[in-house]
């Protein structure tokens, strides 16, 4: 065989083979094979989706129930125990409170009105047939102090004649029978 | 005047879901997504589950299908990057060039097992190729695999398509060849032995 029918006979070879090569007969129903997987893909998919948003869901809530809580017991404290219900005790404890302090209102009232009444010195005067004059003017209270006692008068030769003080210890006392 | 594929499809059939017109292109691609997925891997098997995946990346990307002018090329691009990553991770291993016999021919019975004899060399001579020449030979044994569509596939002008078909079809003959005359030898080698004895 010359070189030149070496040639033919591989490009016939080839041509053979390479016709043979790209033939690939798939399995009967490859396209509802293919079908059927990507439907459980799809659903797959679907089902992750749910149980995320659902998982994200839960913790948007814990979240937002956490933060609820931590914001309510930091500002409504004092409201929160305010609106407490008090126990039957104290309840009563406040009815009581509550009747004395209307009590102590009213005492008071009354003593402003007398307050009053006293304290308006020209009504006063008018009504007891005084005048204002004939009333003795108020004054600093030293002033009165000062003229009813003198201040004493100290000489200094008064002090020469005080006597030194001996200091002597202290003698225990004898217990009595 | 030329329209193409989608184009035609878009005008006659009315509008779909994506949920649709992707169980359309399953029905009507999933042979030619197969067979490019086989042209890379050689393992119907493995073909299969190429092609599975495919689909599964084009139903995620079901929104761009309606604007894809030429679904057959898309396809096939997705399809050889699955195929390419696949044969990736899962390497086959390809035999020496040395241990290479050319099948005798024969006839009847024995022609299937010719073939697949003849196959599986070829498939061990591509495999010797460099990259670009076996990336395109492989795509061109794909059942009505235009130059156009492999061109777009692999993203390269259709000249360097054709030129590269042309290079690879001269090695694997050159290496034909080479085989032809070493069992011309061997079997003179034969004869000889044979006609000692």
């Amino acid at each position: 065989m010359n070189s030149e029918d070496q040639k033919h006979a591989a490009e016939q070879w080839l041509n053979d083979a390479l016709a043979h090569y790209g033939v690939a007969e798939p399995r009967a129903g490859l396209e509802t094979r293919i079908l059927a997987n990507l439907d459980a893909h799809v659903s797959q998919r679907r089902r992750r989706w749910i149980f995320a948003l659902a998982a994200s869901a839960a913790v948007v809530v814990v979240f937002a129930m956490l933060m609820a809580n931590v914001r309510g017991s930091r500002q409504d404290a004092p409201n929160h125990v305010a609106r407490q219900t008090p126990p039957l005790e104290i309840k009563s404890a406040n009815a009581t409170q509550a009747a004395a302090i209307q009590r102590q209102r009213e005492n008071l009232q009354l003593s402003a009105q007398r307050h009053a009444t006293v304290h308006k010195p020209a009504a006063f005067l008018r009504a007891v047939g005084m005048k204002q004059e004939s009333l003795p003017v108020v004054r600093p209270l030293s002033e009165q102090v000062a003229e009813q006692r003198p201040a004493p008068s100290i000489n200094i030769s008064d002090l020469k004649t005080i006597q030194a003080i001996e200091v002597r210890e202290l003698t225990p006392i004898k217990e009595i029978d | 005047m030329y329209l193409p594929e989608q184009v035609i499809l878009s005008r006659t059939i009315p509008a779909q879901s994506a949920d649709e017109q992707v169980e359309a292109v399953v029905r009507l691609h999933a042979r030619f997504v197969y067979q490019v997925a086989y042209a890379v891997l050689r393992h119907p098997q493995e073909a299969e589950d190429a092609a599975q995946e495919t689909f599964i990346r084009v139903w995620k990307h079901a929104k761009e299908l309606s604007g894809v002018l030429n679904q057959r090329a898309w396809l096939a691009r997705i399809a050889w990057r699955v195929a390419v990553d696949r044969r990736r991770k899962h390497p086959v291993a390809s035999d020496d060039e040395d241990l290479l016999e050319l099948p005798a021919g024969g006839a009847g019975a024995e022609e299937s097992v010719i073939r697949s004899q003849q196959v599986a060399l070829l498939e061990r001579m591509v495999a010797t190729l460099p990259r670009e020449l076996r990336e395109t030979l492989t795509l061109s044994t794909v059942e009505e695999m235009t130059s156009v569509e492999i061109a777009e596939v692999l993203e390269v002008p259709e000249s360097s398509v054709r030129g590269r078909l042309l290079r690879a079809r001269q090695l694997l003959r050159e290496k034909l060849q080479v085989l032809m005359e070493r069992n011309q030898k061997d079997e003179k080698k034969d004869f000889k032995a044979g006609a000692d004895v």
